[in-house]
């Protein structure tokens, strides 16, 4: 490089050069609505209070569809987890929904970051700009530049579920219901270290759900009534309960926390017993049965995108 | 205070940017197509030794399919993204 600037700090890592460009704040992204909400129960099954409970947010804010923004999430509570579901653009829109764990919705500030030359010009006229050497502004102290506090690669436990990997069993009483098994995720997490010098009210961070996972208990029943005339009947049944997951982060003064937040649950129900129409021509026992539903799990048991990802995590103060 | 670096403030005298507490710089992103590897070269890198990449759903509604994200590899200033069966935007950092 002939000219330009590069600013590194005392350990030698690059924080500022006039060859790549920065992300700098355009603002708070508009609160749209909020998509989702409760699943403090088990659709269709009941059982109150059974869930911790889970809230998608939608925000909004204006920009390139050529250009994405990295959105950061300023939690409004600090202690339910959060994370960035997906984000897509719409007629110079970009959209991003975004996951709160907890039975409260508390939607979070959603900060946006875009490349300067994307952002209008601040009518400030004092402080340090770079230019690519293509002249297109790279950093703009004017435009309040992205200033990473912490970036960390994290994972979640491989399974979610507090109760650990739920089981498929048989040896149940025809048309058992019961729920046995804690579906909720809050104990499930791993802890980072990260720098302690900002506090957690302060901070935010830039985190996507991108491990996901579903899981599912099942109790079959049966029961064999027989007549004393010799015959018998048999009567079969399947409660099955599944949610689905999606990988959620929580920041401390001092760490993060990567973890899961459920996203979607559902419950179904099957009973059937056998035609014993025929037995000694009584007509005493009529085939037949019924089930109930709220749709099925979206795939077969397992966890995937179960891979490091990085949160980033900075300062809100500087931007708020 | 560090002995060298740079602080920048706002015009009320607040500091918002100083090489004290900054660690990584982003360094660009790009769109990986869903089903399909891509690489992105990033001339920056050649000045930097450490990376941390993030990947994020793009245009993939997560709640109704199985979503595979794509994983990212780096050869020198080259990041690879493949694997996936669904958009994903990768956010290159470095320091």
């Amino acid at each position: 490089m002939m000219h330009g600037i590069t600013v590194k700090n005392t350990v030698g890592h690059l924080l500022i050069s006039s060859e790549f460009e920065c992300m700098h704040c355009a603002g708070a992204a508009q609160f749209v609505s909020t998509i989702a909400s409760g699943l403090t129960s088990l659709p269709n099954y009941g059982g109150y209070s059974l869930l911790n409970g889970r809230h998608i947010h939608r925000y909004a804010i204006t920009g390139n569809p050529a250009d994405p923004p990295m959105f950061f999430i300023k939690p409004t509570a600090m202690d339910e987890s959060h994370g960035i579901l997906n984000q897509w653009s719409s007629s110079n829109q970009w959209y991003v929904d975004v996951l709160q764990t907890g039975a409260t919705s508390q939607p979070p500030i959603v900060l946006a970051f875009m490349l300067p030359s994307a952002m209008p010009a601040s009518g400030q006229g004092y402080g340090i700009a770079t230019f690519l050497p293509n002249g297109r502004l790279a950093f703009d102290s004017r435009l309040r530049p992205l200033a990473i506090y912490h970036a960390q690669s994290v994972v979640p436990p491989a399974v979610p579920c507090n109760g650990g990997t739920p089981q498929s069993n048989d040896g149940y009483s025809w048309n058992n219901s019961t729920l046995d098994f804690d579906f909720n995720c809050n104990n499930k997490s791993n802890r980072y270290d990260m720098p302690a010098t900002v506090t957690q009210d302060n901070l935010m961070f830039s985190a996507p759900c991108t491990a996901q996972a579903v899981y599912s208990r099942k109790k079959y029943g049966f029961k064999r009534s027989c007549s004393t005339y010799g015959g018998c009947q048999d009567h079969w049944s399947t409660a099955c309960w599944w949610a689905m997951y999606h990988q959620a982060y929580r920041v401390n003064t001092g760490s993060v926390i990567a973890g899961w937040g459920m996203y979607a649950a559902g419950y179904w129900f099957t009973s059937n017993w056998e035609d014993g129409s025929g037995f000694l021509g009584t007509g005493l026992f009529g085939g037949g049965g019924g089930s109930t539903s709220t749709g099925a799990q979206p795939y077969a048991d397992k966890t995937i995108n179960l891979s490091e990802n990085t949160i980033i995590v900075a300062d809100a103060r500087y931007y708020l | 205070m560090t002995a060298f670096g740079i602080q920048l403030f706002t015009p009320s005298g607040h500091t918002f940017f100083s090489t004290q507490s900054t660690t990584w710089s982003y360094v660009g992103s790009f769109i990986a197509p869903a089903n399909a590897a891509v690489s992105h070269v990033f001339d920056a890198l050649s000045l930097i030794g450490e990376v941390i990449i993030q990947r994020a759903f793009i245009d993939s509604p997560p709640g109704n399919q199985e979503a595979i994200i794509h994983t990212c590899t780096r050869n020198g200033n080259t990041i690879t993204a493949s694997g996936g069966n669904v958009r994903t935007m990768v956010v290159v950092m470095a320091r």
